[in-house]
């Protein structure tokens, strides 16, 4: 018995932690957005916060200004989210998750309040095999020409609201239609026109219900046959003051305009995710210095970046 | 109790039963103008989706407590979707390489890399194919990685006569598994998501779709299991979005965390890991590769679409897994039900009828929405619980018909034939 005292106790010792650890883990991170970080309970520091990690019931976090974060609660598996800016003790989210209980009548109850939804009027599945055209995904590195290529990422910001969208000629086209859509698919605008290129002021476009986020998207088609048609290109008009006032400060810098001034001002853009404004601000920088064979590589390299290396004889001056 | 009996299985409630199914055969053939008998149960007549209301109202039910949100359905652990954004191919193999050094269990990359990069200037060139080259060779290191494909349809023969895939350079080290989903739109327009296909036979070969495919990697059985129902479609059990309105239900990244390591090193072992597009940066919403599904509250075409294919992809994983797939109860059973519940609801419609005919219109909805009220918790609750699709349509639309049918039967039909009687009884006796 004394010599397996040790043993026993050892053991015993091992299980009580494995259960005060297991009793202890509470939250797995499932997202995170934002600067979230975690103080543990033996340390004063705080540290970012990663998917995966594992929360434990001594433990705090801090979530900033628009951040969020996901967990999983590991002992009932809800979902809890976390939204507000503050700091949080992880055995108080636990508590909360354990003490909400809504059952199933409760739910329903609320529900028969709501206006019930109905299908859809046609059964895609009477023929299935009709219906199965799309795929659940995407597209990359498509090179050919029976589409209309269009100057332009699948998404981009625009500070400037006359955007001008740009495509590159096709043999089958005779004259063009822009099509400018809103998020549900309604035409809000449509132009017609012979050249590759049209101006479009998003200032003046009436959003309808989204006036709150102002994205449209484009799509250009060949006049003379609807099937030749672009892929849809998204444009945010964005309004932000915090931007504009970046961008403002930026051109204080440079009193004359310069090629060396736009080629930073393309960096800001590219940062921000704005294409089109960055692709404006290497062509001015490339038409300001003609001759300069560092910036049109510079400016290879961004359509190369985006996958539209083939705009570049179109936009340069060689 | 003969006397109950005796009235339960009375002549008029019978008949009555059977002109209720005859203005409904009446209806399906024959457009009527919209009116007040029809137009209240206008809605009705629409393909009533049950399943509808446990994704779109109960299953994202959430309770705030000021600063959380808590929800009660479980979140799945065995996924990992990763967003690849708009990141290059370079990029993206590298993203793989950083993955599966964790040791998932298996890698899904929903994308199509069609063609060799190409470019006229050879300066260009080389730069593109370093790319291509980057992520052929993540195909050749990384075991368990299986891409998508797309079955082509032909419209002259109506059956798939191809597959699609990614260049040789990447699809001859990879598995496949077919991505199409069934919808009623097409590429170019907005489109819903309800249903899909798990298995084909193309060329005398099975293909299995791809998140079979990947389920298959952490339970072989459940996949096997889920393709031995021989559904030829199958709907889809939602669990749920990564999108912050809607709440997280799978573990997801951005290709930034990946890219800088900014994850825990526990979360891709023995996973399901799945790359895709989701924004240009989680939580953007746009219009790639995106589709309206039942969790989403509003009809097609007035909301925007709310769920990327990834994440589609990753609800059919979660429900092969969880062998939580949608039984759907045969139809001529949904019809039988519907006779029954039509002629109890004639029964209790015409008690009400000859006792209190005065009160009739006030009492006979009261009667006609407590039953319908009954049937969709029924409903609603075996489709939650037990992932049961009892087809009560029929059952309901005759509740809603019955009150004003059953007046006009009483009052019209059986009064009409009355009168009727009565006259050649009269030239008889004449």
């Amino acid at each position: 018995m004394r010599k397996s005292l040790p043993i026993i106790l050892t053991t015993l010792m091992l299980f009580v932690t494995f259960i005060t650890n297991a009793q202890g883990e509470l939250f797995k991170v499932m997202a995170t957005k934002g600067i979230i970080v975690l103080k543990k309970a033996a340390s004063a520091e705080w540290k970012p916060l990663f998917t995966g990690t594992r929360l434990h019931k001594e433990e705090q976090i801090k979530v900033s200004e628009k951040g969020y974060l996901g967990l999983i609660h590991a002992p009932t598996g809800k979902t809890l989210e976390v939204k507000t800016p503050g700091t949080y003790n992880i055995s108080d989210l636990a508590t909360k998750v354990t003490s909400n209980k809504v059952s199933f009548s409760e739910k329903y109850s609320k529900y028969v309040y709501a206006e019930l939804t109905s299908a859809e009027a046609e059964d895609p599945n009477a023929n299935h095999k009709k219906n199965m055209k799309v795929t659940g995904s995407v597209d990359r590195g498509l090179l050919n020409s029976d589409f209309i290529r269009v100057f332009a990422t699948g998404n981009s910001d625009v500070l400037n609201s006359n955007t001008t969208i740009r495509w590159m000629k096709n043999a089958g086209a005779e004259g063009y239609v822009v099509e400018v859509f809103n998020m549900v698919d309604e035409v809000i605008q449509k132009n017609e026109t012979v050249d590759t290129s049209i101006t479009i002021d998003l200032a003046k476009i009436n959003y309808g219900e989204f006036a709150d986020d102002k994205r449209v998207i484009i799509k250009v088609s060949a006049k003379n046959n609807k099937k030749l048609i672009s892929h849809s290109k998204t444009i945010v008009f964005n309004e932000s003051k915090e931007l504009a006032t970046e961008l403002a400060n930026l051109e204080g810098e440079f009193s004359e305009e310069s090629s060396l001034g736009y080629l930073i001002k393309a960096s800001f853009y590219e940062q921000k995710n704005m294409f089109l404004e960055a692709a404006n601000c290497y062509e001015k920088a490339i038409i300001l210095e003609p001759n300069s064979e560092k910036y049109k590589s510079m400016f290879r390299n961004f359509l190369v970046k985006y996958e539209l290396p083939e705009f570049y004889p179109y936009y340069t001056v060689d | 109790m003969k006397k109950i009996i005796l009235y339960f299985f009375k002549w008029d409630h019978i008949l009555c039963t059977l002109f209720i199914f005859a203005m409904l055969a009446l209806f399906q053939v024959v457009e009527i103008p919209k009116t007040d008998l029809v137009d209240p149960v206008g809605k009705t007549f629409e393909d009533f989706d049950a399943t509808d209301v446990i994704f779109s109202k109960i299953r994202k039910y959430k309770s705030k407590d000021k600063e959380i949100v808590i929800n009660d359905e479980k979140s799945d652990t065995n996924i990992v979707i990763v967003n690849f954004g708009e990141r290059s191919r370079g990029e993206i193999a590298q993203m793989l390489q950083i993955v599966n050094s964790y040791n998932p269990a298996v890698i899904g990359v929903d994308a199509f890399f069609k063609k060799p990069k190409f470019s006229e200037d050879s300066i260009e060139n080389i730069f593109l194919k370093r790319e291509d080259s980057l992520l052929s060779a993540a195909c050749q290191q990384i075991d368990n990685l299986v891409f998508v494909s797309k079955l082509l349809f032909d419209d002259s023969t109506t059956t798939f006569q191809g597959i699609q895939k990614s260049h040789p350079m990447f699809s001859n080290y990879v598995e496949m598994g077919y991505a199409n989903l069934i919808t009623a739109g097409t590429e170019k327009e907005q489109k819903t998501c309800r249903t899909f296909d798990p298995q084909e036979i193309i060329n005398g070969k099975k293909e299995v779709a791809f998140p079979v495919k990947l389920a298959s990697y952490i339970d072989k059985f459940a996949a096997n299991q889920f393709l031995d129902r021989q559904y030829e479609v199958e709907r889809i059990n939602y669990l749920g979005n990564i999108t912050e309105e809607e709440g997280v239900k799978f573990t997801v990244l951005d290709h930034d965390q990946i890219l800088n390591h900014e994850f825990d090193s526990s979360i891709f072992k023995n996973k399901i890991v799945l790359f895709g597009f989701t924004g240009r940066y989680l939580g953007e919403v746009t219009l790639e590769d995106i589709f309206y599904t039942p969790m989403n509250e509003k009809y097609v075409g007035k909301a925007y679409p709310d769920m990327y294919g990834i994440v589609i992809h990753a609800n059919i994983i979660h429900m092969i897994l969880t062998k939580s797939y949608i039984d759907v109860m045969p139809e001529w059973i949904g019809l039988l039900i519907g006779v029954i519940v039509c002629y109890i609801s004639v029964v209790f419609l015409g008690l009400v009828f000859e006792k209190f005919p005065l009160l009739y219109g006030t009492l006979g909805k009261i009667v006609q929405l407590f039953i319908t009220f009954i049937l969709l918790f029924i409903t609603i609750r075996t489709m939650y619980y037990y992932s049961y699709r009892i087809d009560f349509g029929p059952a309901i639309v005759t509740v809603l018909l019955a009150g004003d049918l059953l007046e006009i039967y009483m009052e019209v039909i059986k009064n009409g034939f009355i009168k009727i009687r009565r006259l050649i009884l009269l030239r008889k006796n004449k």
